[in-house]
């Protein structure tokens, strides 16, 4: 350990634009309220749009109609993306049809389940904002943090072997996002008209935690049980790895510092996986994050948002260095890493049994759940939620667990699926692929993703089959820009987007998600694309090894640069 | 008459003050009256908007040693660019206008002298999306000439990218296509640019610098010619520059924006001033009325007493769409005799008139008829009149129209509005329809610069106050302005949105209350919001506020009347009579103008 005669701190660099916000913001109330009240936009004051991240929601506009409304003389047709916390993604089925009625009445007919095991609602515009957002606290959700400089959704694995360790993990996980929430009175204050505090600003004791900048960036927090590693344990800013002994947890495997955003062009941006930090007991969990969280809060780069995550903070002061700090936060060492091993990140697909329950998993192409065409997606979960007796899981891959199911409404229960065709046979591609929104509504967006995906796929599925590997699964990824919320850097295959139709390809990630894929190859278009993946596909069902993966057979074939 | 206090004739030169001098001393006082009479007359209006044209552009628009700083920006890089060279040229003592292409007023880029642009590039080599119209614009047919303009160009990309900085060197030819000087070769910066940009901002305050402290240039503009007489019977022949449908996707109405050229016209108006204009029929209903007729379309016809075509008297002279009882009754005499029973009960022929063009009567009840006997029953085609909604200090050479397409159903056939659909669907771009300038002197701004306006108006009476804000702005104005506007939906019906939202941002709108009747349950109008916000409306008023009311005059005038009189009775503490003088006063001190249809 070094000595401690130069304590850490963070870079000596003049605070961001949005950190000035947070530090005006009076504990993110900004003037939120002016905003909502402002007839002539649908848009939120500029700073506002800002801050509205951390009150769960996102200002978006219709990029497809930009041209048209700007000729028009009418401004971008704006919208809000809300975000529903759900820690690890657990719901009942009463929430879940209270969460779809919401998305017909308010949102734009649909559900997004996100890569967090959260639900995001679409299309919401300002003047609606307040009954939404009242009516999902009314089902005892919430969209506080579920975006923002603060600590996300917090993750866990939505089943194990063992039903009681699934529930004590799951307590965990909620206990964390209770810890690690701001607790600013603005949020009930704008929201569910709580009282208002006068014009001063607000006393210091009201945000002990964070503070009044909260954190530089975005913080994310997952639990994971091994072998199954669904919520990506390794793309985490603070990762939570169960060792238990049956029924019975011992403690975690803390790793911190993962994270996928990069930005094109910048070499000082980068994927990271997260670092073992040690072990801690499950009575020192919610210490140990806190600890994590406010080193990273006191030491993280509030200069540059492209540098503020903890990632960069771990490798600017050396993990050793950003250990004790931890510990001298907690009070105590953490103990050595335990042995563990991870399998893989990939859902179960189907019916399944686990730890004595009978649980149905089903596939949702990128986590969109509306009715299309003949596809009534939507209108399939409503049935199942209306039947289904036991929780909800979501799950990491965005897919969704009618947990628990009674023996008595199995019968029911399969009637709709096969009525929606749900369980139809898919690749195992398709059923591994993951892709984030993009086009037409975020604002990063640089090309499509979740739009584009399944076309993709179909292409590469004609050649798959042609190869006998059909059924094979590989982890895929695709993402509209490079800040990675679809987590493409630690995929077997990966596309992450430059423009519209052009994509950098990734390959050489693992299924159990602990190594980076490596880059390829840039700028192609489809049909570059496919007969760059093809030439690996024909490579792999030549001279893989028995059982071999792809993204391993890629690495050893030395296909990629490892 | 000897030159007074207020009379500067120093603009003359010595040997032009002698030469006026000496003509001065032969007239008789009555002579010198007439003369200074004739001189105003043969410049009038005319001489004077131009005038105040020039004083306002000395006042907004970049005089000929200002520099202006014109950014398409996407993530903000191009734009802390913008503001960096910006505040170092103030720091100088320069004018310096910073404007962003995403709301850059198009009608002041042909003033441009000092131009300095950046821009970043996008995906496959576009400009950010922004700025993609402005860049449209400077390609387009109706992109001015550059000649006198200096620019210099400073482009941001990336190099992983197949075309770096491909919309920088897009404008940078482009502009110097318009007769632009490159005043230094445009700078190509990748992602680490910010010690490029350094250099490129030293380079260019020192290329513009001699431009700034040069004397008062003579850019004076290309002379106008004087103002020519354009009336109905004379129209100017103005070309249809640009048209777009105001009304976003879910709207359930069309409001037409159009942009006509008056350049070379010498036309000059007023904001408040009405377009009237002389429409054209359909020649799809032309054709159908010829073969109800049994005639070609191109037979000879005595139309209005001149002999032409019946298609040209049908199409441009004559009213088609319209069948008055009286002309009914003429055309059953001449053989219809059917018609005889509907036209013996008034409100049977009113009925059956109710949606009824020529083609439907001819239809319905055939007769064999001569053209000229048909042709004699219509009567000459209605000239119609638009709020103008336009400013010519922002607009020299043009005049915006806003105008609602009329389409709807009866009897089984699609009708349109004769003027709405000509202007809307039928005029082409590049072609002119037949216009000239209504005068609306009792629709007009204050005298006085400075005192506030209120604007109530709804549906297409927004258009004039689109005109009034632009003067206001341009001219630089410092009255407050208030518009009350009502329409359907919020995300469709907003008309001329990003307008006000850039002049309230610029500080010209100081308020504005806006209705949306469609968007919740309960019908919500401008009267609702003149209501809730009495109090304030009543302050402006007591602070001498002139209101004018714009729109439909059924629908809308009586009601915002009542409105306006309960407001003054609750604010105003009055009795109902008492308000009611109170409002008429304000009618008859000229502040409460009134422009409904």
């Amino acid at each position: 350990m070094a000595p401690q005669d130069k304590p850490l701190a963070a870079p000596a660099l003049p605070p961001s634009a949005v950190e000035g916000i947070k530090t005006r913001s009076r504990h993110l109330r900004g003037t939120l309220v002016a905003s909502l009240a402002d007839a002539l936009t649908g848009a939120l004051h500029p700073d506002d749009a800002q801050l509205c991240k951390f009150h769960g929601f996102y200002q978006q506009d219709d990029r497809d109609l930009r041209a048209e409304r700007q000729a028009q003389k009418l401004e971008p047709l704006h919208s809000f993306m809300l975000r529903v916390c759900i820690p690890g993604g657990v719901l009942t089925s009463a929430q879940w049809l209270i969460l779809d009625d919401l998305s017909q009445r308010y949102g734009d007919g649909g559900l997004r389940i996100t890569t967090r095991q959260a639900v995001q609602l679409h299309g919401v515009i300002k003047r609606e904002l307040k009954p939404t957002i009242a009516a999902i606290n009314r089902a005892m959700l919430s969209t506080l943090a579920a975006c923002g400089d603060v600590n996300r959704n917090v993750m866990a694995a939505p089943l194990t072997n063992s039903a009681k360790l699934t529930e004590t993990l799951q307590r965990t996980a909620r206990d964390l996002c209770v810890a690690l929430a701001p607790s600013t009175g603005a949020y009930h204050e704008i929201w569910l008209d709580g009282e208002k505090l006068s014009e001063s600003d607000p006393p210091v004791s009201e945000e002990p935690l964070y503070g009044p900048t909260y954190l530089p960036r975005k913080f994310k927090c997952a639990i994971v049980a091994p072998p199954d590693n669904d919520v990506d344990v390794y793309t985490q800013d603070l990762g939570l790895i169960a060792i238990a002994d049956g029924d019975n947890l011992i403690g975690f495997n803390v790793v911190a510092g993962g994270g996928m955003g990069r930005a094109h062009g910048d070499d000082s941006t980068y994927p990271r996986l997260a670092s073992t930090l040690g072990f801690c007991t499950p009575d020192q969990a919610l210490d140990t994050a806190r600890a994590v969280l406010t080193a990273q809060r006191d030491l993280g780069n509030r200069g540059e948002r492209h540098h503020a995550r903890l990632k960069y903070t771990i490798d600017r002061v050396g993990l050793d260095a950003f250990r004790s700090e931890v510990e001298s936060r907690m009070g105590f060492a953490f103990q050595p890493e335990r042995p563990f091993v991870l399998g893989t990140t990939l859902d179960r697909h189907g019916w399944f049994e686990l730890a004595g329950q009978t649980h149905l998993q089903l596939c949702l192409p990128s986590g969109r759940v509306r009715d299309d065409g003949n596809q009534k997606l939507r209108q399939a979960l409503h049935e199942l939620a209306s039947v289904h007796l036991g929780d909800i899981r979501l799950t990491g891959n965005q897919n969704l667990i009618l947990v628990n199911v009674a023996s008595k409404t199995r019968k029911k229960i399969n009637a709709i699926v096969e009525r929606h065709g749900l369980l139809a046979p898919h690749s195992g591609l398709r059923l591994s692929a993951l892709a984030c929104v993009a086009f037409p509504t975020c604002s990063l967006a640089m090309a499509e993703a979740e739009r584009y995906l399944p076309s993709l796929i179909t292409l590469l599925e004609q050649k798959l089959e042609a190869l006998g590997l059909k059924d094979e699964p590989i982890v895929m990824r695709m993402t509209g820009c490079p800040n990675g919320c679809a987590r493409p850097y630690n995929a077997e295959l990966a596309l992450v987007g430059r423009a519209p139709g052009l994509y950098d390809l990734y390959l050489g990630g693992n299924r159990s998600g602990s190594r980076l894929a490596k880059l390829v190859a840039t700028n192609l278009n489809e049909q570059a694309i496919v007969e760059r993946v093809t030439t690996f596909f024909e490579r792999f069902a030549q001279e893989r090894n028995s059982g071999e993966a792809f993204g391993d057979f890629c690495v050893r074939a030395q296909a990629v640069n490892s | 008459m000897p030159p007074n206090d207020e009379t500067d004739l120093t603009a003359l030169s010595p040997e032009q003050r002698d030469a006026l001098d000496a003509l001065l001393a032969t007239l008789s006082p009555g002579q010198s009256l007439l003369v200074a009479r004739w001189v105003l007359a043969r410049f009038d209006a005319a001489a004077l908007a131009e005038d105040r044209l020039e004083r306002a552009s000395g006042l907004t628009a970049p005089s000929p040693q200002g520099l202006t700083v014109l950014y398409g920006s996407h993530s903000g890089h191009s734009a802390g660019i913008a503001r960096q060279l910006a505040t170092a040229a103030r720091q100088r003592g320069w004018a310096v206008k910073l404007a962003d292409m995403a709301d850059y007023s198009r009608g002041t880029l042909r003033r441009e002298r000092n131009l300095a642009v950046i821009v970043s590039t996008h995906g496959e080599g576009d400009p950010p999306e922004s700025a993609a119209a402005f860049f449209e614009f400077l390609r387009g047919t109706r992109a001015p000439k550059l000649e006198g303009c200096e620019f210099a160009v400073l482009a941001l990309g990336d190099k992983s990218y197949v075309k770096f900085c491909k919309a920088g060197a897009d404008l940078d030819v482009d502009l110097e296509r318009r007769g632009g000087k490159r005043l230094l070769a445009r700078v190509d910066l990748d992602v680490d640019y910010q010690d490029g940009a350094n250099v490129w901002v030293d380079a260019a305050l020192k290329a513009f610098e001699p431009r700034m402290v040069a004397a008062p240039g003579t850019v004076a503009e290309a002379a106008q010619p004087r103002k020519a007489r354009f009336s109905r019977d004379t129209p100017w022949s103005a070309e249809l520059l640009h048209r777009v449908d105001l009304s976003g996707r879910g709207s359930t109405q069309h409001f037409i924006h159009l942009e006509l050229s008056l350049d070379g016209s010498g036309l000059k108006y007023h904001p408040g001033d009405a377009l009237g204009m002389r429409p054209e029929n359909d020649p799809t209903l032309v054709a159908q009325l010829a073969e109800a007729l049994g005639q070609s379309e191109q037979t000879e016809v005595d139309a209005l007493g001149s002999c032409c075509s019946l298609a040209e008297a049908l199409t441009r002279r004559l009213e088609i769409q319209k069948v008055s009882p009286s002309a009914l009754r003429r055309y059953a005499g001449l053989g219809a005799k059917a018609l005889d029973r509907i036209l013996d009960d008034p409100e049977a022929t009113t009925k059956y008139l109710d949606g009824r063009d020529w083609l439907d009567v001819l239809r319905e009840h055939p007769a064999k008829i001569e053209v000229n006997q048909f042709v004699s029953l219509l009567p000459e085609l209605a000239s119609r009149s638009y709020s103008i909604a336009s400013s010519q200090l922002e607009h020299a050479d043009e005049v915006h129209l806003l105008v609602s397409r009329v389409h709807f159903t009866a009897h089984g056939r699609g009708r349109q509005g004769v003027a709405s659909s000509y202007l809307s669907d039928r005029l082409r771009l590049g072609e002119s329809a037949r216009v000239w300038i209504e005068p609306n002197t009792q629709f007009r701004l204050p005298e006085d610069s400075n005192q506030p306006i209120v604007l109530i108006g709804a549906g297409t009476g927004v258009a004039p106050y689109r005109a009034f804000l632009e003067e206001r702005a341009a001219a630089g104005q410092s009255g407050k302005n208030w518009v009350i506007f009502g329409n359907r939906q919020f995300q469709a019906d907003f008309t001329y949105q990003t307008d006000w939202l850039r002049w309230r941002k610029d500080g010209v709108l100081t308020r504005m209350d806006v209705a949306f009747s469609r968007d919740q349950a309960q019908k919500i109008y401008v009267t609702d919001r003149m209501r809730e916000q009495g109090r304030e409306l009543y302050a402006w008023l007591e602070q001498g506020a002139r209101l004018y009311l714009c729109g439909d005059r059924t629908r809308l005038a009586a009601d915002v009347d009542r409105t306006l009189v309960e407001v003054v009775m609750t604010h105003g503490n009055q009795s109902h009579d008492e308000a009611v003088t109170y409002v008429e006063k304000l009618r008859s001190e000229k502040r409460y103008s009134k422009d409904v249809y």
